[in-house]
């Protein structure tokens, strides 16, 4: 017996037109992947190799040469990515706590002039970055905290899109009986976020910390406004620094690229679909 | 059962009433201290000539001459503006030529993301089952890479001399079947000199849209998922082509992303920055062929030490993008 | 045991309608009291006023001697049930049980007794480190049930917490409902849309109707003597027949073009009816043409194995009468016609403000 469906022939033309299609999307893919690829490549050879022509397209053994020039250029290369991380550690934590607090209180309390605050907040989000520019300059010169981790961290320890999530979050999973059940059992307005609501938020908790920590790992305007001695220079500034520096070989800055890009890159690799669901979860509903 | 001794409860520190205001406050507090007084401040000094660093009382009051100043007004002739001395004389003027790198960038730049990210959204929702968050993982990622991090690695790869992109390039353009290159129309047979001015902008705009062409594809893809799948089923009952199908169900259901991605796009390349800055190691290239609006405001800032005209350069650039939002919500917003 | 009373409450939401307005209620120590009413009436409001969940806008809320209108709901002694349990899902049955007492301050080895005590009353001590998540419906319920109990209120507050299972557990919970009132003596007060879990669980019933009360008694007064036409046709099932009389000449009601009945109760009261209300199960019905009857039509028939409900047209009325007869009746067909009379002294009279007259 043969099923009407399988005897039904497609016209051949369709698949030649999927076999391009589907050429196209691997062909994009690799555009997306070469620089990374060559990153890598280039990190492992001399500058001699990678000035040659044809380039190198495979690995080569000059990696820990490079990665001995790159620290003698810039002995606090190191010290940086310890910086960043730790910036990045703080802002996440900052804004975790924050943005939660608040989306719960947007999500669950009922306040006056709730939706106009949220609206403000989200109003916020339209302001373009570079107005804020020169007058984060300004304010930081007059409060002294050029230099000082606290004018990357501080700012943006509780950002709109943050709440924006969370409050998301919260109202599609927490029932509102909840909260009536802790009040009823005696507990405090902020014991029932930090004892009801916080354990149960873990998935948006999550989310929001890989949004923010690669925000913050990866800003480079901020970082460049308000820090300006070499000995306070996050990742992204000490890897500009290197940008027309004499002496410096690509090789050296593939490595120092390479080792700025790996924590996201191992990051992304376990949590892409959480961290892809995350972005778009705002975008799609609003 | 046992009565349970109750003791007396903790008093509140935090009543009901009172609660959600102090739980949204931080927000507030932060954005007035580090959000909204400067901006007002910013325009109060786009109205003075202040090195930024003095005190204040070594302000002097310019009125609007920052703003004018930094137009440029004076000396263009209108009369002869259908002419190519005028635009010229318009494109040698610095917030001028800014605006129009950051528009053409913007363009350059922006277009084609969204003309690839929607096709390609809709053939990965479509064809791929299992191998799709791969490949959506693998276009995603130049979104969250380090921008100067992968900028260096670019500024490698387009050398003239040595680059790969160049020896891709003549690869594929000297490829030949039996004598016979069949890209040589399309690509390149000889090295280009990615080095010249002409080519920065060109650079700058790949970049830009290797990076976001990920990121609209995610937001295209997410937009698919929410139409509905009877939709499509009803249309393959009237017998309507894959192709009908796209054009009367699939483009009119992502018109509100298409709004939402392009809005985006919009406001996010009028402030392009960083992708510019680090290729052109913060010059903005050979005759500031790549310098956009942003750079600009922060040259004058920072090297000409002069804020009052730096802030007049961002409240200029503000009212651009809001008169841009604006014509943008005219033409592509969906009426419902 | 304690006494509830609420004094003149009001609430409104908005500071301009009033969701409940001038409601006066005294619950006495130890009642098992039920709210009823149509959906939007009310009760859960009035219930979460009591709990201090919700702001009373006007009036006084009391249990015993003491106001509590400015007491948080932890402080007052109420303890509430909820319809969708409530429970903390990330906290074992043990913990949430204990969790009241925690927060009040009670020690830990007193808390794990009280929670081991009131396990065992409710049968749930075997799965006190399991998740609500593992649990089924019905044990859901009794956990919640026992976080009530664990904190030994003076009032039990209860909103609809049956709705969510399924009729045979609800029958069994209704029981333990009502065991557990016996056994603790405690107030509790019982939000439900369910007639029958009213009129079994409740010592006295509250009818609420857009926010004010139409009557509070027993389930008995309720049925028996309805103060007017909402209580008397919300209390029984299926609801009571109302038809519009008129006329009143020489001691009979002309009810639509059907015919007349004598007046069935004393004048001078008599001359202001309006309507009078048959329940079905007090229809009876007689061949057509009888004297002080009805001309009435059947149209349709359900048997219900041990009672059988006939729907009836009666001249002129735009409303089907309902008849409740006993047993399965295989007497009627669609089509016949009969006379429709009420059993003595079983019929119920309204003015035309629909205040019953007696
Ligand atoms: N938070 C609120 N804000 C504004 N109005 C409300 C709010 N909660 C309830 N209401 C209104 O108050 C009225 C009474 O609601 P309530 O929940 O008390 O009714 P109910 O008698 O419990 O109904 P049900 O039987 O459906 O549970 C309704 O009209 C409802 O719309
Ligand atoms: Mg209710």
């Amino acid at each position: 017996m043969y099923s009407s469906r399988k005897t039904k022939r497609r016209p051949a033309g369709a698949f030649t037109l999927k076999l391009i299609a589907y050429g196209i999307v691997f062909a994009g893919a690799v555009v997306m992947l070469l620089p990374f690829y060559f990153m890598f490549v280039f990190a492992t050879h001399a500058n001699a190799d990678i000035l040659s022509v044809p380039p190198p397209y495979w690995f080569g053994d000059h990696l820990l040469e490079n990665l001995k020039q790159l620290m003698a250029m810039r002995p606090n290369f190191w010290k940086s990515i310890g910086w960043s991380l730790s910036i990045a550690a703080a802002t996440t934590a900052l804004n975790l706590f924050f943005c939660a607090l608040a989306g719960y209180a947007f999500a669950m309390l009922d306040f006056r002039y709730r939706e106009t605050l949220f609206g403000l907040i989200l109003a916020t989000l339209l302001l373009p970055s570079f107005v804020s520019m020169i007058p984060t300059i300004l304010l930081m010169q007059q409060i002294g905290w050029i230099n000082s981790s606290k004018a990357l961290i501080i700012p943006g320890a509780c950002g709109a899109l943050g709440i924006f999530m969370m409050r998301q979050y919260i109202s599609s999973v927490l029932p509102r009986d909840l909260v009536d059940a802790a009040r009823m059992d005696a507990c405090g307005e902020f014991d029932i976020f930090l004892r009801v609501v916080l354990p149960l938020i873990g998935p948006a908790l999550g989310t929001l910390a890989l949004i923010t920590f690669i925000g913050s790992y990866n800003n480079f305007v901020g970082a460049l406004l308000v820090l300006r001695d070499q000995e306070v220079y996050t990742l992204p500034l000490v890897l500009r620094s290197l940008q027309g520096t004499n002496g410096v070989t690509w090789g050296a800055l593939s490595i120092g690229a390479a080792i700025a890009v790996l924590p996201l890159l191992a990051l992304f690799v376990v949590y892409s679909r959480r961290l892809i669901d995350g972005l778009t979860a705002g975008a799609v509903k609003g | 059962m046992q009565p349970t001794e109750r003791n007396r409860p903790r008093k509140r520190w935090l009543s009901k009433k009172w609660a959600p205001y102090v739980f949204v406050s931080p927000f507030f507090i932060l954005f007035a201290i580090f959000g909204l007084f400067p901006l007002l401040f910013s325009v109060y000094v786009s109205l003075f000539r202040w090195d930024g660093v003095s005190p204040l009382s070594q302000m002097k009051w310019e009125g609007f001459g920052n703003y004018l100043y930094v137009l440029e007004l004076e000396g263009l002739d209108f009369r002869t503006v259908f002419t190519q001395a005028f635009w010229q004389d318009v494109y040698s003027r610095d917030f001028w030529r800014s605006l129009y790198n950051t528009l053409w960038i913007g363009v350059v730049a922006g277009l084609p993301q969204h003309l690839i990210a929607i096709p390609l959204a809709v053939f990965i929702h479509t064809q791929f089952r299992r191998a799709r968050n791969g490949i959506l993982a693998i276009y995603f990622l130049p979104f969250i890479t380090q921008t100067v991090a992968i900028v260096l690695v670019f500024q490698a790869l387009f050398s003239a001399k040595f680059g790969v992109i160049n020896s891709l390039l003549t690869g594929i353009g000297q490829w030949e079947v039996a004598g016979f290159a069949p890209f040589s129309l399309m690509f390149p047979t000889e090295p280009v000199d990615w080095a010249r001015p002409q080519k920065t902008p060109w650079i700058v705009a790949f970049v830009v849209w290797w990076r976001y062409v990920g990121w609209n594809t995610v937001l295209y893809l997410a937009a698919l998922q929410t139409i509905p799948k009877d939709l499509y089923e009803a249309a393959r009952v009237d017998g309507a082509s894959p192709w009908r199908q796209f054009v009367h169900i699939t483009l009119p259901q992502l018109r509100p992303m298409i709004f939402f991605a392009v809005t985006l796009t919009l406001i996010g390349n009028l402030q392009l920055f960083e992708e510019p800055y680090v290729l052109t190691a913060g010059t903005g290239g050979i005759g500031q062929v790549a310098e956009t609006s942003a750079m600009y405001m922060l040259r004058v800032a920072m090297t000409d030490g002069d804020f009052g005209t730096a802030s007049a350069v961002a409240w200029l650039l503000f009212m651009f993008v809001a008169l841009l939002t604006w014509m943008n919500n005219r033409v592509l917003k969906p009426k419902d | 045991m304690t006494p509830l009373s609420l004094k003149k409450i009001g609430k409104s939401y908005d500071g301009r309608n009033y969701v409940i307005r001038d409601l006066n209620l005294e619950i006495r120590a130890g009642e098992f009291m039920v709210f009823v009413g149509p959906s939007g009436c009310g009760k859960t409001t009035l219930l979460r006023m009591i709990a201090g969940l919700e702001e009373i806008s006007e009036g006084e809320v009391a249990f015993g001697d003491s106001v509590v209108n400015e007491l948080d709901p932890g402080e007052r002694g109420a303890a509430m049930v909820f319809q969708s349990y409530a429970l903390y899902p990330h906290m074992t049955v043990a913990e949430n049980l204990g969790f009241g007492l925690k927060m009040s301050g009670v020690a830990k080895a007193e808390r794990e007794r009280a929670v081991n005590d009131v396990a065992k009353v409710l049968q749930i001590d075997h799965m006190l480190s399991s998740k609500p998540k593992s649990l089924s419906g019905g044990q859901r319920q009794r956990v919640a049930i026992g976080r009530a109990i664990v904190r030994n209120p003076k009032v039990f507050l209860f909103d609809e917490p049956l709705s969510n299972l399924d009729a045979a557990l609800r029958v069994q919970m209704r029981i333990e409902l009502a065991r557990l009132h016996k056994q603790l003596g405690t107030t509790m007060i019982y939000v439900t849309h369910d007639q029958v879990e009213a009129m079994t669980l409740g010592q006295r019933i509250a009818v609420f109707n857009r926010g004010r009360i139409e009557q509070v008694g027993t389930p008995l007064e309720l049925y028996e003597r309805p103060e007017n036409r909402f209580v008397a046709q919300f209390i029984g099932s299926p609801k009571m027949n109302v038809l519009a009389a008129s006329g009143n000449e020489a001691g009979r009601l002309k009810i639509h073009s059907a015919g007349t009945i004598p007046v069935p109760i004393a004048q001078p009261a008599s001359s202001a009816i309006a309507a009078i209300g048959i329940r079905p199960e007090d229809v009876v019905l007689h061949e057509a043409g009888t004297p002080d009857t009805l001309a009435a039509s059947v149209t349709m028939i359900e048997h219900l194995g041990d009672a059988t409900v006939l729907y009836l047209e009666i001249d002129g009325a735009d409303q089907p009468v309902t008849a409740k007869l006993h047993g399965s009746n295989k007497q009627y067909s669609p089509g016949d016609t009969v006379g429709l009379a009420c059993v003595d002294g079983k019929m119920h009279c309204f003015n035309a403000e629909g205040a019953a007259i007696r």
